[in-house]
């Protein structure tokens, strides 16, 4: 047997060959688009192409523009309301699966799962269908006599594309959070409520801190893409509930203004970046911090 | 006057549809006193300990505590605290914050919080573990701090649920000196639940014995050892041999040999005769003669399974010191009159 002592050891191949396929295709669908999106960003526009000089036009262009801190403030609160709403609903949904569903939790698992199996645009369709003028929500309201003309605000709003962020999220929360209640043992919880915790303590001050840094990380995600989206805004938003999504798909597909699209996509970028750093300090400064669990 | 009882317990039953985990049971506890609830898996002892806490509310009776009544109560609002099976400590918060937890529920901050976390890990002799984590500590520590955790509210009962079990042997020897420490120093009233006799013979004043959710005896532990009130007692505290006798005129015959048992009693009997007790001689000497089926060493002698004709079941005998005989050899038993014990028994 080789003495593995007595000369440098050889570098492994394994590992190198099992991870380059998805090096391979992070720097070619994710690193290389990237970087030539920020490339761009820096180019003078022509109709549907980019040239020399470089300049900072187009930031400019994007951050002087009034139309756009309106979208911004949109997203921003759609953005908002969508991941908050979705986190809220997501928790008891999780709690009651984790410790109270017994024989119901494989079954409701797989309905909240299920609806995945519906694309995202179906699903989008569907929210058109129940809050049109003459959809589901509003025939019933006035059948029941609860109003006599049918509801405008329900769509083409900012309400209704935050009700549908919410419906396509939603089984994703479920998810990651009942997977962070996992390792949370009911014992842990008895314990809580023999020191003296009812129910809102233990909340507080057991199964909050215990989920924090989870939930946080499922409501950035939220948020980041209820933010950034253009196909639910476009369908569902009308002409108020237009967010900047629908902005940079505009300037690419239809104005065909490049760096201006990639200008404002790298800003949504940076304010994204922004938060999540926010959230994390945020967290750090409540006092969360990963936690190791005991089996 | 005896002073009142810290715990009573009056006829709870406990149902889950057909089964019946409690029998009317009804116990007191004395306030001070370490009482084990003693029996094998299923009799119903994590039941009750468990409805003391709050956690199970019985199907019917009542649970005092300190003279209240708190059947209705939940656990969050009763003046007990449990150290469970699992140490269950809190993995958000450090040591000294596990600690911490019941007194900060409570309201108990700035320096008295202090103090008294202090004085709790002191008493489990875990001073300057404040600021470790659980996943730093040993499984005896992290009990430790669960015990440290629960008296530190200095709670009317300190209720156990077999928290040594989960431990390494010498572990558990060790903690079995560090609770009877603790109880001997804070003087509270401790409800301790384990299925290991040896372990309640150790640390009890007194001892529950539970058989299928029935309260079979209740005693000092020399008491239940030596003068055990039914067949099951007998086997399961000190795991004695009881062999179906027949007592006649001062005596009573088994296999074949009759053994001058003074007991007054007339009848079908059961005839108690702990392990210890059997003498084992090699080779046919006597009357009462067997084979050898087992033998094991422990240490500081021998425990051997004898087959005797005429007997359902083998005869367990406890030697000490010696040389092991071994399996299949012909051995006589003997046995001291005076050391025999005789329970009536029922057709």
């Amino acid at each position: 047997m080789r003495d593995v002592t007595a000369r440098p050891r050889r570098v492994s191949l394994g590992p190198i060959a099992l991870t380059l396929p998805a090096v391979v295709g992070l720097l070619l669908f994710f690193v290389a688009p990237f970087v030539t999106f920020a490339v761009y960003s820096f180019m003078t526009s022509g109709l549907f192409d980019v040239s020399q000089p470089f300049t900072t036009a187009a930031y400019e262009t994007v951050l002087g523009s009034e139309v756009n801190r309106t979208l911004a403030r949109n997203s921003f609160w759609t953005g908002l309301f969508a991941a908050s709403a979705t986190i809220a609903i997501s928790l008891p949904i999780a709690f009651w699966l984790r410790y109270a569903a017994g024989r119901w939790q494989v079954p409701v698992l797989f309905l909240i799962t299920g609806t995945l199996f519906a694309s995202y645009l179906v699903r989008i369709y569907a929210w058109r269908t129940i809050l049109g003028r003459r959809g589901v929500l509003n025939t019933g309201l006035e059948s029941l006599g609860l109003i006599d003309n049918p509801l405008e605000f329900l769509l083409y709003s900012r309400f209704a594309v935050t009700i549908a962020l919410v419906h396509i999220f939603l089984p994703y929360t479920v998810l990651v959070l009942y997977a962070a209640f996992g390792p949370i043992g009911s014992g842990l919880l008895e314990a809580a409520q023999d020191l003296g915790a009812g129910a809102v303590r233990r909340w507080t001050r057991v199964i909050l801190p215990l989920v924090a840094a989870p939930a946080a990380s499922a409501f950035v995600f939220v948020f980041v893409l209820s933010a950034a989206d253009y196909v639910t805004p476009e369908f569902l938003g009308g002409s108020n509930g237009i967010m900047l999504g629908v902005r940079v798909k505009e300037n690419f597909i239809a104005t065909g203004d490049w760096p201006v699209g990639a200008a404002l996509a790298l800003a949504m970028l940076a304010a994204f970046v922004l938060l999540y750093a926010l959230v994390t300090l945020a967290l750090h400064l409540v006092g969360v911090r990963r936690v190791r669990f005991v089996t | 006057m005896t002073p009142a009882p810290r715990v009573q317990i009056e006829e709870v039953t406990q149902r889950y549809g057909p089964v019946t985990a409690l029998a009317a049971v009804s116990l007191e506890i004395a306030d001070g006193e370490l009482l084990t609830l003693l029996g094998p898996s299923g009799c119903g002892k994590t039941t009750l300990l468990r409805a003391v806490a709050g956690f199970i509310r019985p199907t019917t009776g009542r649970v005092l505590i300190g003279g209240v009544d708190m059947t209705r109560v939940p656990p969050h609002r009763r003046p007990v605290n449990m150290v469970f099976q699992r140490p269950t400590l809190f993995p958000h918060l450090d040591v000294a914050g596990n600690v911490a937890f019941g007194l900060r529920v409570a309201g108990v901050t700035g320096a008295e919080q202090t103090r008294r976390v202090t004085e709790a890990l002191s008493l489990v002799r875990l001073d300057g573990y404040g600021d470790r984590r659980a996943h730093e500590l040993s499984g005896g520590q992290m009990q430790r701090v669960a015990l440290a955790r629960a008296l530190v509210n200095r709670p009317q009962v300190l209720l156990l649920d077999e928290p040594l079990s989960a431990l390494d042997l010498k572990i558990r020897l060790e903690m079995e000196v560090e609770l009877r420490r603790v109880h001997r120093e804070t003087g509270a009233t401790f409800v301790y639940v384990t299925h290991d006799q040896r372990e309640a013979l150790a640390l009890s004043d007194r001892i529950a014995v539970f058989d299928e959710g029935r309260l079979v005896q209740v005693d000092t532990p020399h008491d239940i050892y030596r003068r055990p009130a039914s067949p099951f007692a007998a086997r399961f505290v000190g795991d004695a041999n009881v062999i179906a006798a027949d007592a006649a005129g001062g005596g009573v015959t088994v296999a074949g040999v009759r053994i001058p048992v003074a007991a007054g009693h007339e009848g079908p009997a059961w005839l108690v005769l702990r392990p210890e007790v059997v003498g084992v001689q090699p080779g046919p000497a006597g009357p009462l003669v067997g084979t050898v089926a087992d033998v094991a060493f422990r240490g500081t002698g021998f425990t051997y399974r004898i087959d005797v004709a005429g007997l359902a079941e083998a005869v367990k005998a406890e030697v000490s010191g010696g040389t092991p005989i071994e399996v299949g050899q012909t051995v006589t038993l003997s046995v001291d009159p005076a050391s025999c014990l005789l329970l009536p028994r029922e057709e």
